[in-house]
């Protein structure tokens, strides 16, 4: 975050004052205590009464004779002290350098700021230079200096110091932090000078590095993810901002520039309009607002602002940087609050996450702003760390939003993945049931057609000779009939389907007891239990039917009895069939199938479908015939492969 | 039960012709008796003829289904009594002989002396019911309101069941039906419900009544569903 000084009132230079003392008691302090610790190294001495001399000579021994040098005490900011100043100023100062040489230690010189360029000379000898001293000079404003003197250098009594410090006017620089200007310098051992330094450096130069390094780093990646997904464009907005301030935050590397200073602080302000847009369309395009009118207005400053850079020169750059860096951070709080009143309203989560990064960044400006109004020099470059920090909970909740969406994805694929295994499963089933039922009623068709076939030819034939069959011949007639009954059973049995036990018992109770009534037997049927569950296939229907039918035949013609009594028992596993009467019992060979061709039908028939049938004389006088089968799927199969055996 | 004077007898194979000729000549010994061999002669005979007063058809014609005679004999002769003869003895041949207008159906293969008797057992109103029948009987009506008397009912669908009678069983056809169908004989019935054989028969005979009226208006609904009939 980029900050720019009020001018100066008076009150401001006695809390600067106040600071400084404040910072030099506790610099002091920090001395004695690390004297007690440290055995007492030799402390080096800060050097804050100067001379100062604007002059281009280059070398100390050039500088004009009896010029007019003004004292001028440490640290000198340009912008207090000559704002319309540029170009070569010479300071002089003298140090005692006794203790020094005393201790044999090396000495060094340690300048923490001089912006833009410093060359230092002891004793007329140059020690050191931070780079180039003429146009464009080398951009030194954050990196600090450490030159080592060498002992042949210094001499016994007064020593002069000579610092040939190059800079550019204040109107040529957009922000304050710039300013040129030469701080308090310390001369003493070099150990000593040497961490001060190091930590000097790794606060202003190298945290400033590593966040450029790691903006930018994040800045591609954001832009590769955008240009793969276009459609989400705040990732590219957000890799615009973050890209801006990764490439402001550059600057950090870069020392000896071909371009003048000025052109850098030129193309930074010209640039604002950038990280602006980045900000406000990134935080419009992630709530999903999508404004024509905000759109035109960014659009406007990006090409307003940089016009003006060009037409107002180097020469206004500090004032248009003022007005143009204000304009911007309202506009920025401005996008911020309005974010943060959407995320309160919509996501809690985006709220904590970005309006705290925010908040961050709102902070560390507010600080950046306030040490540079009261001009005191920051120890770090606050604006590329407050990239970072507010970069981080912003990456974190991009990427994750990246990933719930690629989460999203992999569920909806693997939801719809299982759709069509489930959706095919289910249509290779409905194939194979359509399949099988079209097998089913082909070889249904095709039994119809043998059954119609049957009847037509088989049955026509059977008919006549039932028919033709002369009185006397009654035999025939009669075996004709249950030829042409046999016949229909068969059919049946081919083109049937399962039948319910409830129906066939109703079947063949109508027909039993009709039959025996008719023969003038009572007739009795039980059935157990009453109301059996499941069903006969039909071929095992058929064989009982004709089973019971020559069971109730042979008690019609054969038992002379005046009672029959037909019980059905049906279990899971089998039919048991037991025909009862009171008549003159069983013959005496019935073993040998003496008895018509009835009692053999039965035993083949049970034979066939897997059962046994039993016959004997009922205690008492009478018969009992009862046969019992299987009902599981397939036993006349078995029975009938039996049967080949 | 009038004289039986005139008979049709609708059949193609000539000795089965024969054969039934002699029942029919046992049966009614004065009727007259006119024999077609297809379908579309038995049509011409019945719009020509003033009346018969049976009909043996058989199933299986040259030239179509007996259950065609049968039901345009309902149509254009309703008094006529029309009697399936035929080799099938399954009820898939038989119900829609019995839904056309048949009073009962005959097996040909029988003993002259039994097919005459049952013959008139037919006419005389007791209409043989296998409970393989009766089941499907019941599975007409069972989607019929059980009101004792039809009427002009709105249907759901918009239309109007017209000035047809939809038929439904009343409770006591319902209940020999029932028993019917649970493989009890027609006397056993009686028993049970404390009727005389004769009524039970006419109960029947009833429900045969309301078969044939019941076809009837779902051919007039299903025409008038089809758009053919403005009800």
């Amino acid at each position: 975050m980029t900050s720019h000084d009020p001018p100066d009132p008076g009150w401001r230079s006695a809390v600067r004052h106040a600071i400084r003392g404040m910072v030099l008691l506790a610099f002091s302090l920090a001395a004695t205590l690390g004297m007690t610790v440290a055995a007492a190294p030799l402390q080096p001495q800060q050097l804050v009464v100067a001379r100062v001399l604007a002059s281009e000579a280059p070398s100390p021994s050039l500088l004009p004779q009896n010029a007019a040098w003004q004292a001028v005490s440490l640290p000198d900011d340009w912008a207090v002290s000559r704002p319309d100043f540029g170009g070569s100023l010479w300071y002089e100062l003298e140090f005692d350098a006794e203790e020094l040489r005393a201790s044999g230690a090396l000495a060094a010189l340690y300048i923490e700021r001089a912006c833009s360029n410093v060359t230092a000379y002891v004793n007329g000898t140059e020690i050191g230079t931070g780079g180039r001293m003429s146009h464009p000079y080398a951009r030194n404003c954050f990196v600090p200096q450490l030159f080592s003197v060498p002992s042949t250098a210094l001499r016994a009594g007064r020593n002069v110091l000579h610092l040939h410090v190059v800079g550019n006017p204040l109107r040529q620089i957009a922000a304050s932090q710039r300013s040129s200007g030469l701080s308090a310098i310390a001369i003493g051992p070099l150990d000593v000078l040497r961490p001060v330094h190091a930590d000097a450096t790794w606060w202003r130069v190298s945290v400033a590095r590593g966040t450029a390094i790691v903006l930018i780093t994040f800045a591609l990646l954001f832009t590769v993810l955008w240009l793969l997904r276009r459609k989400d464009s705040y990732y590219g907005w957000f890799a615009l901002w973050i890209g801006w301030w990764g490439a402001n935050a550059t600057r950090a590397f870069v020392v000896d520039s071909v371009i003048p200073s000025a052109g850098i602080e030129a193309l930074v302000v010209a640039s604002t309009p950038l990280v602006l847009a980045g900000i406000t369309l990134f935080k419009l395009r992630y709530a999903g607002v999508q404004s024509r009118w905000v759109d035109r207005w960014l659009l406007t400053q990006a090409i307003v602002i940089p016009a003006l850079v060009v037409l107002l020169g180097f020469d206004h750059l500090h004032a248009l940087g003022r007005v143009v860096y204000l304009l911007q951070v309202l506009q920025v709080a401005a996008v911020i609050v309005w974010f943060a009143r959407w995320a309160w309203r919509h996501s809690r989560l985006d709220f904590w996450l970005f309006t705290g990064g925010d908040a961050l960044l709102m902070v560390l400006a507010a600080v950046e702003y306030t040490a540079g109004y009261l001009g005191y020099p920051l120890k770090i470059q606050l604006a590329p760390l407050a990239g970072v920090l507010t970069l981080i909970p912003a990456s974190i909740r991009l990427l994750w939003r990246l990933v719930e969406s690629l989460s999203r994805t992999e569920a909806m694929n693997q939801t719809l993945e299982a759709r069509v295994a489930e959706k095919s499963s289910e249509i290779e089933r409905n194939y194979a049931e359509l399949a099988a039922l079209r097998e089913r009623e082909a070889a249904l068709n095709e039994r119809r057609r043998i059954a119609a076939d049957l009847h037509d030819d088989l049955g026509a034939k059977l008919l006549t000779i039932a028919q033709k069959a002369p009185p006397e011949r009654a035999e025939v007639a009669r075996l004709a009939r249950e030829a042409l009954d046999e016949m229909r059973l068969s059919v049946r049995g081919m083109v049937g389907e399962t039948q319910s036990f409830e129906d066939t018992l109703a079947d063949w109770r109508a027909e039993a007891v009709t039959r025996l009534a008719q023969a003038g037997l009572r007739a009795q049927w039980c059935v157990s239990p009453e109301k059996p569950a499941g069903g006969l296939p039909a071929r095992t229907q058929v064989q009982l039917t004709r089973i019971l039918r020559e069971a109730v035949s042979n008690v019609v013609r054969h038992a002379r009895a005046q009672h029959c009594s037909i019980n059905v028992t049906v279990s899971e596993a089998r039919v048991e069939i037991c025909v009862d009467d009171d008549g003159v019992g069983p013959p005496p060979d019935a073993g040998r199938g003496a008895r018509g061709t009835g009692l053999a039908n039965i035993e083949r028939r049970a034979r066939k479908l897997g059962g046994h049938h039993a016959l004997y004389a009922r205690e008492g006088g009478g018969t009992r015939v009862t046969v019992s089968v299987p009902l599981e799927a397939g036993s006349e199969a078995r029975a009938q492969s039996a049967d080949h055996r | 039960m009038t004289p039986v004077r005139s008979v049709l007898l609708v059949e193609d194979l000539p000795e089965s012709r024969d054969w039934l000729s002699a029942v029919a000549g046992v049966a009614f010994p004065q009727a007259q008796l006119t024999c077609a061999a297809r379908c579309d002669e038995a049509a011409r005979l019945i719009a020509a003829s003033g009346g018969y007063d049976v009909a043996l058809v058989d199933l299986g014609l040259p030239d179509g289904n007996g259950v065609d005679v049968v039901r345009t004999l309902r149509r254009a002769q309703p008094a006529a009594i029309p009697v399936v003869v035929t080799i099938h003895d399954d009820d898939e041949h038989l119900f829609p002989a019995l839904r056309a207008g048949a009073f009962g159906y005959l097996l040909k293969e029988q003993p002259r002396d039994a097919l005459v008797t049952q013959l008139l057992r037919i006419l005389a109103g007791e209409p043989p019911l296998s409970p393989a029948i009766a089941r499907r009987v019941l599975g007409v009506f069972a989607s019929t309101p059980a009101t004792a008397e039809g009427g002009a009912v709105r249907r759901s669908d918009g239309g109007w069941g017209g000035t047809s009678r939809q038929p439904a069983l009343t409770e006591r056809e319902a209940h020999v039906l029932q028993r019917v169908a649970k493989g009890f004989t027609l006397p056993e019935i009686a028993q049970q419900l404390g009727l005389s054989r004769h009524t039970v028969s006419d109960y029947v005979k009833q429900v045969y009544r309301k078969l044939d009226v019941s076809s009837r208006a779902e051919a007039t609904l299903e025409a008038v569903r089809r758009g053919l009939v403005r009800p």
